[in-house]
């Protein structure tokens, strides 16, 4: 028979770490809350017969957040038969809480103290004896990381669950509350499960909604019921919720007083000093700026470049030499089997120009892309990036938006997809809309080529056009937030923000190369899955046409089918600077993947057959048609327009609205051309060559857009409620 | 259609073979994008994170 044990606790306290230990699976493991947001479940590794579920992370049974409703629902209604708590050793306060919770649901517990290796180097000492006794089930000590205890807890975990005995808890609320809950107890035996009336009768003290919900307890008892609560309210003088809290605490404060000994009380930790000036009121932006201009600086200009040169001018180029040894390229390689197999000029064409020309082309930004990944991972596991979250917090404030909305932006560094659906962790309906619509505004993993494309082609590889575009994408979220905050669809308080702030720790090297593995994986799958789709079709497109009369394969790209499509939507970005049909394509090729306007450009100079001596044929064909202002323009609409299909996808799922969907997209795609627009007409101002025209459009939009951040919110005098009359 | 066939393809053997293996490997990317599709994840198969790929919406989830 099946042994089913679940392990719950608070947000980061180790419970991914321990899950992926135990059953040896790779889940991702990340330093922010809403990471684990559905339940998971996998075997334990030499247990066929035991599942364990990891669980979103809760601070507490209360019903207000989706993940703790989800928790609560699965450990109330699917009952595993253990539940192992996981608790952070260096918070132990915070995290026995939830524990204290989890004892009166009648399932047996063992408390597993995570981090342990942590407490010990601080010089701490958690007597697990007496906070076993005084919990009332067994604790063991873990870490999780180091894969200290991890069997030791698994055992204990199988061993309450065979035996089934329920944890009882200790501890005991006042006389009063004691009293109303008893009489809560009696009142409703007959809805609830016995192992768990204690539970309820808290919960039903508490005035939970959804218990009370669930329970759909009869008018008289419930009355009777609210009779013994308010009896205990006005003896405390404080509501119900408030009391049990209270109480609890102070049972907690007991325990630790008794079973935690700190070596260094009132001692500021290293964790806390670095943080005196990381989340500092003046020097916490420059210093995240000054971080954020170091990583990009070296991911695409210096290491990052020399990598990208040896892949893209000698992997997919001509060759590279590698200790003398002269070693082919990709194109030469694939040039030379399809010569000898006599293979008809059109397929190697599709293949070579087509198929190796677009995918080399977004893989040889490969390299960049790691450099980056590194220096994002490290950012992330060692608690960095969970401040840069509290720290936006009184930014984003200001408009409207609380530092949860962060959160999906940093996930969306890496893909825009999951940084959308991370949104869910955001209760307020109207913020989490607008954190969808404004997320996919970073830069994320598929725009890094296009930047480091443009980069090179057109700046030398300076540094600061990938610095520019993150800063933009940053921008872009601010200036849209005070915008959409004015209006009455998105407007309202933001909602409070808590979070943890994690210790900092040194990342362990193999997180951070797991980490960097599947977010490079997952760039790799995609340029052989979709963009080299995408080539084939683009191959096509550009091969075939009408030239002389006939449709046919075309000599002259020129007369190509994806020619005519190009120079029919061209003329909508002649105002931003790049109205060539070939611009016009790569743009609507980005809306499949952002990296196959990289691909596309990679075809079509493949395709032209514009090789150069250097090998940097694209490079070389994109600077002749682009001049640095129009290619900044390109860049720019780029970033901001709307992201590709599967986002499109993401944020139609999530908003779960047709209106909301198509609002979304058409914003980005209608910013995105403002601000390129501005970015060209105001730039021609300085390089010359301005277009009247232009300029004046440029002015009407840029005022339109100062007056959108500039003008108060008024509220709607007009109190408008619908009411239904019983005739 | 004949003539077209024998033309580009069967007096040449080694382009019969080309175009047979990259036909199947398109074959293959196609099945595995639409498996990925009906896994519920985006489809392209480019997550990194999948566990919040794979996950409901939260309002399906509120259903």
């Amino acid at each position: 028979m099946e042994i089913r044990i679940a392990l719950a606790g608070n947000p980061n306290c180790g419970k991914t770490t321990l899950f992926n230990a135990l059953t040896g699976s790779d889940r991702f493991v990340g330093n922010w809350p809403g990471v684990t947001v559905e339940k998971k479940e996998c075997r334990l590794k030499g247990h066929k017969d035991v599942i364990i579920t990891d669980l979103p992370g809760i601070y507490s049974l209360s019903p207000y957040t989706l993940e703790e409703v989800i928790t609560r629902n699965y450990l109330t209604e699917e009952c595993p038969d253990a539940i192992l708590n996981i608790v952070d050793g260096t918070n132990l306060e915070r995290n026995l809480y939830l524990t204290t919770q989890l004892t009166e649901l009648g399932i047996p517990v063992v408390v597993a103290v995570n981090m342990t290796d942590v407490v010990r180097k601080r010089g701490d000492e958690i007597n697990t004896g007496l906070l076993s006794e005084k919990l009332g089930c067994e604790v063991v000590e873990i870490s999780a990381l180091k894969g200290m205890g991890i069997n030791e807890a698994s055992a204990a975990a199988i061993k309450a669950a065979v035996n089934k005995t329920p944890s009882i808890p200790r501890h005991r609320f006042c006389g009063c509350v004691e009293h109303a809950v008893a009489r809560i107890e009696d009142a409703v035996s007959h809805n609830v499960p016995e192992e768990r009336r204690r539970w309820y009768a808290v919960k039903i003290f508490e005035r939970d909604d959804k218990v009370l919900e669930m329970l759909n307890i009869p008018a008289d008892i419930k009355e009777r019921i609210e009779n013994y609560t308010a009896e205990a309210e006005k003896e405390k003088d404080d509501d119900s919720e408030s009391i049990v809290t209270n109480e609890r605490y102070i049972y907690i404060a007991s325990i630790i007083k008794d079973c935690y000994k700190k070596k260094n009380k009132g001692k500021l930790t290293v964790s806390d000093k670095i943080d005196r000036i990381v989340t500092n009121r003046i020097l916490a932006l420059p210093v995240f700026a000054a971080v954020m201009f170091v990583v990009y600086y070296v991911s695409i200009t210096t290491v990052g470049t020399w990598a990208t040169d040896w892949a893209n001018d000698g992997v997919f180029g001509e060759g590279w030499s590698l200790f003398g040894l002269y070693i082919p390229g990709v194109p030469v390689i694939a040039e030379n089997i399809l010569t000898a197999v006599n293979c008809a000029d059109w397929l190697q064409s599709l293949i070579i120009d087509g198929i190796i020309g677009g995918v080399g082309a977004v893989l040889g930004f490969v390299p960049q892309m790691l450099v980056l990944f590194i220096f994002l991972a490290f950012l992330e596991a060692c608690g960095y990036m969970a401040r840069i979250a509290f720290v936006t917090d009184r930014i984003f404030r200001k408009f409207g938006l609380s530092g949860k909305s962060f959160i999906p932006m940093l996930i969306g560094t890496g893909c825009g997809v999951p940084g959308i659906m991370a949104s869910r962790t955001i209760e307020n309906e109207r913020d989490r809309r607008m954190t969808i619509m404004t997320t996919t505004f970073i830069p994320c993993g598929a725009k890094l080529p296009i930047i480091a494309f443009i980069a090179g082609a057109l700046f030398d590889n300076a540094g600061w056009v990938a610095v520019s575009a993150y800063f933009i994408g940053a921008a872009a979220i601010i200036v849209s937030g005070i915008m959409l905050k004015k209006t009455r669809m998105f407007a309202g308080d933001p909602a409070p923000f808590v979070m943890e702030l994690p210790d900092y720790r040194m990342p362990t090297a193999g997180n951070i190369l797991r980490s960097v593995w599947e977010r490079g994986l997952s760039f790799i799958k995609k340029a052989g899955t979709v963009i080299l789709l995408s080539t084939i079709v683009l191959w096509f497109l550009m091969g075939f046409g009408v030239e002389n009369g006939s449709f046919g394969m075309v000599e002259e790209i020129d007369n190509s089918v994806l020619a005519k499509i190009g120079s029919g939507i061209a003329w909508i970005f002649a105002p931003l600077g790049w109205g060539d049909w070939k611009a016009a394509v790569a743009a609507v090729t980005g809306l499949i993947a952002k990296e196959n306007i990289v691909a596309t450009y990679g075809s079509l100079y493949h395709f032209a057959g514009e090789i150069s001596e250097n090998g940097n044929e694209i490079w070389g064909g994109f600077a002749a048609e682009f001049s640095a202002l129009a290619g900044y323009s390109f860049l720019i609409f780029n970033l901001l327009c709307a992201p590709c299909f599967a986002a499109v996808g993401a944020i139609k799922r999530e908003m779960n609205n047709p209106v909301y969907t198509a609002f979304a997209v058409t914003y980005q795609c209608v910013f995105a051309y403002a601000v390129s627009l501005a970015v060209y007409q105001f730039g021609l101002l300085f390089t010359g060559g301005v277009n009247v025209m232009g300029l004046i459009f440029a002015v009407a939009v840029t005022a339109f857009m100062i007056y959108m951040l500039v003008r108060p919110y008024k509220e709607s005098d007009r109190f408008t409620r619908n009411v239904k009359v019983k005739t | 259609m004949t003539d077209f066939f024998i033309t580009y393809f069967w007096g040449n053997i080694g382009t019969f073979a080309a175009a047979l293996i990259l036909a199947a490997v398109v074959a293959m990317i196609i099945i595995r994008l639409y498996k990925n599709r009906k896994s519920g994840s985006c489809g392209c198969g480019g997550c990194a994170n999948s566990d919040l790929c794979r996950g409901k919406s939260i309002s399906k989830a509120k259903k």
